[in-house]
């Protein structure tokens, strides 16, 4: 178990630094930011006085040697618009955008989960269809489309609930969450719920085909042959089973509702670090889009990181390794 | 095929059909700035144009542009961006996956471990930053759709290619010595082809969505081409003084077009693979 | 007897042909009797036994024939009642060891959750009962093996521990359907004696459903051979193998290689099983059957032969 987690780990700092790396790269072969910095009218000496200044001078392997350091001591830069560290900008957003996709993925998984194993255990009843086109739908319908919509019933036509943006925040355990008061409830619901909708399509057909293949295996006839209950077959033997493609969809998914959160956060105006991504480039605020990247991709493996460990937890054949 | 199949493809010709006759459907040519009359901004659907005898069935726009004209050519950028990005892609993935699948080893490696990394990230991810790179424009984000969605047509490509790879016919084109890019194209592409057809349909909507989001987040298209992405943008700030419709029927409009896709693309899956069908 | 079943006919009714997949049996088992259940594949064994369960999928109907088990008559039970007596009264085993338990619980919670479904104890005791299961059925350190996952186990091990998960709740019946089929000799002889001395010891009826005559030979008591659906032959096992009255059996001990005389070639049976949907007339047996005459279009009924034996054929190869 241990080896597994070393293993994984230093997977994942190769990861990172190839990911560094490209986005480096992409970033480097965009432009020249001297043009940015120095004055249109400065000569050949001035700029290349900034640029030896700056490091620009040093072959570009060099550059990245620069880079990687001050990554390494947290720094990615300023922001050109907000004058403030990139990196702050992007961190002291990402409470937000994890509490909107954690809560998306928690309906998707309480929404999708009960349903999918319904129609699973009747597998060519009309029940089931009605379930594979429901799941058809929540593919098809884009998400920003659908926020709109919520909007358009919820807060406009029935006043219910707040057009848009996150309700009073207090600190947990030093994080400011919006979850401990109604009022943050009452903005979170529809981002959430909108967010939440592909995901919970996608888990839906995934437990739907899950249940239907476990329910077929020899595990579960023997099962039925010692006289357990339906409810201990499905709660337990078949529920134990397919937990493992869940969590392990729902672990990778994860990041793309982060990814997937720009969209929602840009129509319900929810103060995350997509939104800030979306009015970055808008407005051309290089250093900020590539803090956001990097960030994310850190984020990315450390989930991966994640669900590989809670994979191993869950099954066993992976936990003890295979000995038959 | 299924009856749904048949009639989401019914669905999808009228679509495409609606979208090529545009201009002889539409009451109005959006993009006339002439034919435009501010008096006419913003109309109720049903409403009585303030000069002429036209009616805007599906009301008009900030601009008094005709909704139902606008979402005409609106779909018809939105498909040209959807098909053009899909058809490219398809044939960067196929290209890829073959070889992939021909050459094996280091090459074979190497390809799936890119495809690999890239179908980790969010397609909407990559796009974004390629189109926060060059900006909007309609060949940059047909490029950027590419980009994002090449892996997928690979991977289908040299999954199916290996197992054909390993089949006596083609063994015996081998043994035969026909060069290897007619054993290709000629015995291994065409067995391909149904699991291509099935990833294409769903990739059409996919990218069609994907377009349309990336339009609406102000990164896609420019507004000078207004996708169906563009034109329910548009309308988002009237929805909040109940002006509902300037981005509702485009939005029931991109719905129908991409259940359509989906619909035909879950009953291609099912023709492709009985199997499937029978659970 | 434990088991006395009478007139059971099965039948898969499809969209096109309705399958006659088993065809008026009756059979009884006495405590602690070893029954071996013989017949190929399709031949309405494995449905046979699997119906004294009511394991059989929704597709299979039963069409008439009752099923008493201890005097108690099955066919009238709802599912509710039926899973009562599953796992408690009669237990049932199947073939793959491999994927009979489930991969991801433990021994230890599989053997247990069988006593607490049936028995009105405490996780201790169940869990007490689960390591006497386990070493009944001779498996080393069963304390050891309550806490492993069935891939951690050998497929004989794993065998092992699904037959002491039926056995637990001390069955009045046990059922297995080719549960040795998938070990090597050895394995298979082991579990096939263990089986054996339980049943002797504890007054347990067994119900051993085989493809292989070979292993009713060595083991069971009395052998009932089915063929298209029909008893075609039981009896004592010893008699039975040694002078097969049905030219089927003949014809499947002359199969059997450790049987045929060295250097002698090994018999086979020409030709094809019969089509159930609908059964020939007849005898079914008649299209392969080396001593088919006219008569035999009439079909036979199965017939005493002796006090023991019961033969389903004009012209049988031993007479009383």
């Amino acid at each position: 178990m241990i080896a597994l987690v070393l293993r994984r780990l230093l997977q994942s700092a190769l990861v990172l630094l190839v990911m560094s790396l490209l986005v480096f790269v992409a970033v480097y072969a965009i432009g020249d930011p001297i043009a940015l910095l120095v004055d249109p009218q400065a000569d050949q000496h001035d700029v290349a006085r900034v640029r030896a200044s700056l490091g620009l001078d040093a072959p570009w392997w060099a550059q990245y040697g620069y880079f990687l350091v001050a990554a390494g001591r947290g720094d990615l830069g300023q922001s050109f618009i907000h004058g403030e560290p990139a990196i702050r900008l992007v961190l002291e957003r990402m409470p937000a955008t994890l509490e909107l996709a954690s809560a998306a993925l928690l309906i998707a998984l309480f929404a999708g989960v009960p349903l999918g194993l319904w129609a699973g255990l009747r597998p060519n009843s009309i029940s089931a269809r009605l379930v594979n086109g429901l799941s058809l739908l929540g593919f098809s319908l884009p998400t920003f489309w659908v926020g709109m919509m919520l909007i358009m019933l919820f807060a406009v036509g029935l006043g219910w609930l707040p057009t848009g943006g996150r309700g009073p925040t207090e600190p947990v355990f030093g994080v400011p969450l919006s979850i401990t008061g109604i009022a943050g409830w009452r903005h979170l619901l529809l981002p959430a719920a909108t967010l939440a909708l592909f995901k919970w399509s996608l888990l839906l057909r995934l437990t739907a085909g899950a249940t239907r293949e476990a329910m077929r295996q020899d595990y579960v006839r023997f099962a039925r042959a010692r006289g357990l209950s339906p409810a201990r077959i499905v709660g337990v033997h078949v529920l134990k089973n397919i937990l493992i493609p869940i969590v392990t969809v729902s672990g990778l998914e994860f990041g793309s509702l982060i990814a997937f959160a720009v969209v929602t956060e840009t129509v319900f105006a929810w103060p995350g670090m997509g939104k800030l991504l979306i009015d970055s480039i808008a407005v051309l605020d290089r250093p900020v889009v590539v803090a956001y990247l990097l960030i994310t991709v850190a984020l990315f493996v450390a989930i991966n990181l994640v669900v590989d460990l809670l994979y191993a937890l869950l099954d066993p054949r992976v936990r003890f390794g295979s000995t038959a | 095929m299924s009856r749904s199949g048949y009639a989401a493809l019914i669905a999808l010709t009228l679509l495409v059909g609606a979208a090529l006759f545009a201009p002889w459907l539409a009451p109005q040519n959006p993009y006339d700035l002439a034919a435009l009359d501010v008096f006419d901004a913003r109309l109720p659907p049903g409403s009585p144009a303030y000069a002429g005898q036209m009616h805007y069935w599906l009301g008009t726009d900030a601009q008094g542009r005709d909704m139902l004209s606008a979402m005409l050519y609106g779909l018809r950028i939105s498909l040209v961006v959807g098909f053009a990005s899909t058809v490219l892609a398809l044939l960067i993935g196929i290209v890829f996956g073959l070889i992939a699948a021909w050459r094996g080893g280091w090459v074979d490696a190497l390809v799936m471990r890119i495809v690999d990394v890239q179908l980790s990230f969010p397609a909407i991810l990559l796009a974004l930053v390629l189109l926060a790179v060059t900006g909007p424009g309609l060949a940059k984000i047909v490029l950027a759709l590419v980009a994002a969605q090449w892996a997928y047509y690979a991977r289908a490509t040299r999954g199916v290619a290996l197992v054909e790879r390993n089949k006596d016919y083609i063994a015996a084109a081998r043994l035969l010595r026909l060069p290897s890019w007619r054993v290709l194209a000629h015995h291994l592409l065409p067995n391909c082809l149904p699991t291509l057809l099935v990833v294409a349909a769903l990739q059409l909507a996919a990218a069609i969505s994907l377009e349309a989001t990336l339009s609406f987040l102000g990164i896609g298209l420019p507004v000078t081409e207004p996708s169906l992405g563009l034109l329910i943008a548009n309308g988002f700030q009237y929805l909040l003084s109940g002006r509902y419709w300037i981005s509702v029927f485009p939005g029931v409009l991109l719905v129908l077009l991409l259940v359509s896709c989906n619909v035909l693309a879950d009953a291609l899956r099912r023709l492709a693979d009985p199997r499937e069908a029978a659970r | 007897m434990v088991l006395a079943v009478d007139h059971l006919s099965l039948r898969i009714p499809g969209a096109q042909r309705t399958v006659y997949a088993v065809d008026d049996v009756s059979f009884a088992i006495a405590p602690g009797e070893v029954v071996a259940l013989v017949g190929e594949s399709g031949s309405g064994k494995t449905l046979t036994a699997l119906a004294l369960a009511g394991l059989n999928e929704a597709a299979v109907q039963r069409v008439g024939g009752s099923i008493r088990l201890q005097g108690e008559e099955l066919t009238d039970l709802s599912e509710r009642a039926l899973r009562r007596l599953r796992g408690a009264a009669l237990s049932v085993v199947f073939q793959d060891p491999m994927a009979t338990l489930n991969p991801v619980l433990t021994v230890g919670t599989q053997l247990s959750e069988t006593v607490l479904a049936h028995r009105r104890v405490g996780r201790q005791e169940a869990r007490r009962r689960a390591v006497s299961a386990l070493q009944a059925v001779g498996l080393p350190e069963p304390e050891l093996r309550l806490r492993a996952y069935p891939h951690q186990l050998s497929g004989g091990m794993r065998q092992r521990v699904a037959i002491a998960a039926a056995l637990i709740n001390e069955p009045a019946l046990l059922i297995a359907d080719e549960a040795t089929t998938a070990l090597d000799a050895t394995l298979q002889a082991q579990i096939l004696a263990l089986v054996r001395a339980h049943g002797h010891a504890h007054g347990t009826a067994v119900l051993w459903v085989t493809h292989d005559l070979a292993v009713a030979a060595g083991f069971a008591d009395r052998v009932l051979v089915m063929y298209g659906g029909q008893l075609i032959e039981t009896g004592p096992a010893d008699r039975v193998l040694r002078q097969p009255a049905h030219p089927y059996t003949a014809a499947l001990l002359a199969a059997i290689p450790s049987r045929a005389e060295p250097g002698s070639e090994l018999a086979t049976l020409p030709g094809q099983p019969p089509d159930l949907a609908p059964p020939p007339p007849g005898c079914r047996f008649r299209e392969r059957c080396p001593i088919a005459r006219a008569e035999c279009a009439a079909g036979p009924a199965l017939h005493a032969l002796g006090a023991e034996r019961q033969v389903r054929c004009f012209f049988p190869l031993v007479t009383s």
